[in-house]
């Protein structure tokens, strides 16, 4: 048998590594990149805010508005959405199984979510999550933007404080989710003509009415959130539609792919933040 | 109905969020009818048997109302009632520490 | 000798201008704007109002004006076009979007 010299080893291996290598992207670099220039965007706007804070929204870059929501802090109107979510949690389905069988440490898991399931190729929201889980206790799904499913997610937030934001995009699948989000946050929309990034970036700190508006930064982060104008918990899908509705764009189905993907985007971007929620805002 | 009494000083800071539906009584429902009102027509403070704080609510205000005042002439440590009444003739009442310094 | 088109063939042929081209009925008007707004739909930029306006239409055609049904299937038409537009000038164009600092 003829001997493979070393070289003629070398020149068939090489396209079959080059190959290989152009397969495995370093998807976490691109992402990564991105990161960089979104938070860059905002530290060089709002140059006093520490990282963390824009966690805090309108409060981080009004004064005014600040001392009013630390005033209200001290008694937060959430309080009872995270103790009746507590109950929920507790209680136990008709089968005898509660939501720790399948949410570990005692449902202190917000920062694993949302993530990207490789199995079905698919983002996965804490509020999918706790549906599934009620699925696979044969429990009827709860309504996705407000009720019962806000307060059992405002009671895994409140007990989930602190904890890293740290969305991992390591995968081809989850890039093109990541991507789509990415799409979704920075196409204008609607009768209006207008994006997330239009306001929520460029417009971030200005006035629209009497409001002013927030960075996106650190956006998801606070979620679930007890919106005064709501008069109750809700949640960020819920505050999707409702900012769709308002560029007079007709909203998407919650946790469909589009809001499921653009929480996706949004969480990563967030990336390097810590979970704070609940919280309440205007 | 939660309760935070804290003392600073010589005054009392009381916080309450009652929760409560608070209905104005002209809404409908999906159907088309009206939903009965149902709201919190006033809320008493008592310290020592002594009001010192009474409000009249209505149905303008909000759902789970939150209330905050301060009063002076009590300490740490002592007890405050708070009460409340709604249309419908239902009420609670809470006894309170007040907590601090 | 060439035969001239007798005077009376145009008159006929002038006169029917208007019903060989007829302005779009207030019916076909709801059925091309029900399209757009499904072509909107599909690209996942539908606007708010498009349905609504479609469902006015329907409804003043059936109460029989004519008129206003043509004008609010007119108006649900456009903005199913131009979300479709934007669509896919959004979908092409995105990233030129992007604020820089």
């Amino acid at each position: 048998m003829k001997k493979i010299s070393q070289s003629r080893m070398f020149l068939l291996l090489l396209p079959i590594t080059m190959l290989w290598s152009c397969q495995t992207k370093d998807y976490s670099a691109l992402v990564n990149k991105d990161i960089e220039e979104f938070r860059a965007y905002f530290t060089e706007r709002f140059p006093e805010v520490e990282l963390d804070d824009f966690a805090d929204g309108v409060y981080a870059i009004d004064d005014n508005a600040r001392e009013q929501w630390l005033a209200m802090e001290d008694f937060p109107p959430y309080s009872i959405a995270v103790e009746e979510g507590q109950a929920l949690f507790e209680n136990s389905f008709s089968n005898g199984k509660t939501y720790t069988d399948c949410f570990p440490e005692g449902g202190a898991v917000r920062h694993n979510y949302p993530y990207f399931d490789e199995q079905r190729n698919m983002v996965v929201t804490l509020e999918m999550a706790i549906n599934e889980c009620r699925s696979a206790n044969g429990e009827p799904p709860l309504e996705y933007k407000k009720g019962d499913i806000a307060k059992i997610s405002s009671y895994m937030a409140y007990i989930s404080r602190g904890k890293p934001v740290e969305v991992k995009v390591s995968s081809q699948g989850a890039y093109e989710a990541y991507l789509k989000g990415k799409e979704f946050f920075y196409a204008k929309r609607g009768q209006l003509n207008m994006s997330c990034a239009g306001c929520h970036m460029r417009y971030s700190g200005r006035r629209l009415r009497s409001e002013v508006i927030s960075p996106a930064l650190g956006h998801p982060v606070h979620f679930p959130v007890f919106r005064l104008k709501w008069g109750e918990i809700g949640t960020l899908q819920r505050r999707y539609a409702g900012c769709n509705r308002n560029i007079g764009a007709k909203p998407l189905a919650i946790q469909g792919e589009e809001y499921r993907n653009l929480e996706f985007f949004q969480t990563v971007m967030s990336n390097g933040m810590h979970f704070n929620g609940p919280a309440s805002r205007k | 109905m939660k309760v935070k009494a804290v003392a600073k000083g010589d005054a009392v800071s009381v916080k309450m969020l009652i929760k409560h539906p608070m209905e104005m009584g002209r809404r409908k429902d999906a159907e088309g009818n009206l939903i009965p009102a149902h709201y919190i027509t006033e809320v008493t403070v008592k310290y020592n048997g002594e009001i010192v704080f009474h409000s009249e609510l209505g149905p303008g205000v909000s759902m789970d109302p939150y209330l905050a005042f301060t009063f002076d002439g009590a300490k740490a440590g002592e007890s405050i009632s708070l009460s409340w009444m709604d249309n419908k003739g239902q009420s609670e009442r809470v006894d309170a520490i007040i907590g601090g310094t | 000798m060439k035969k001239l088109i007798p005077w009376y063939c145009l008159l006929i042929l002038l006169l029917s201008g208007p019903t060989l081209y007829a302005a779009p009925s207030a019916e076909q008007l709801i059925l091309k704007a029900e399209e757009a707004r499904k072509g909107a739909a599909d690209l996942g930029f539908e606007w708010r109002d498009t349905a609504t306006l479609i469902a006015e239409a329907r409804e003043a055609l059936e109460k029989g004006h004519e008129k206003q049904a043509a004008m609010l299937a007119g108006e649900a038409l456009r903005q199913g076009e131009l979300a479709v537009g934007q669509g896919t000038f959004m979908h092409n164009h995105w990233q030129e979007f992007i604020p820089v600092h």
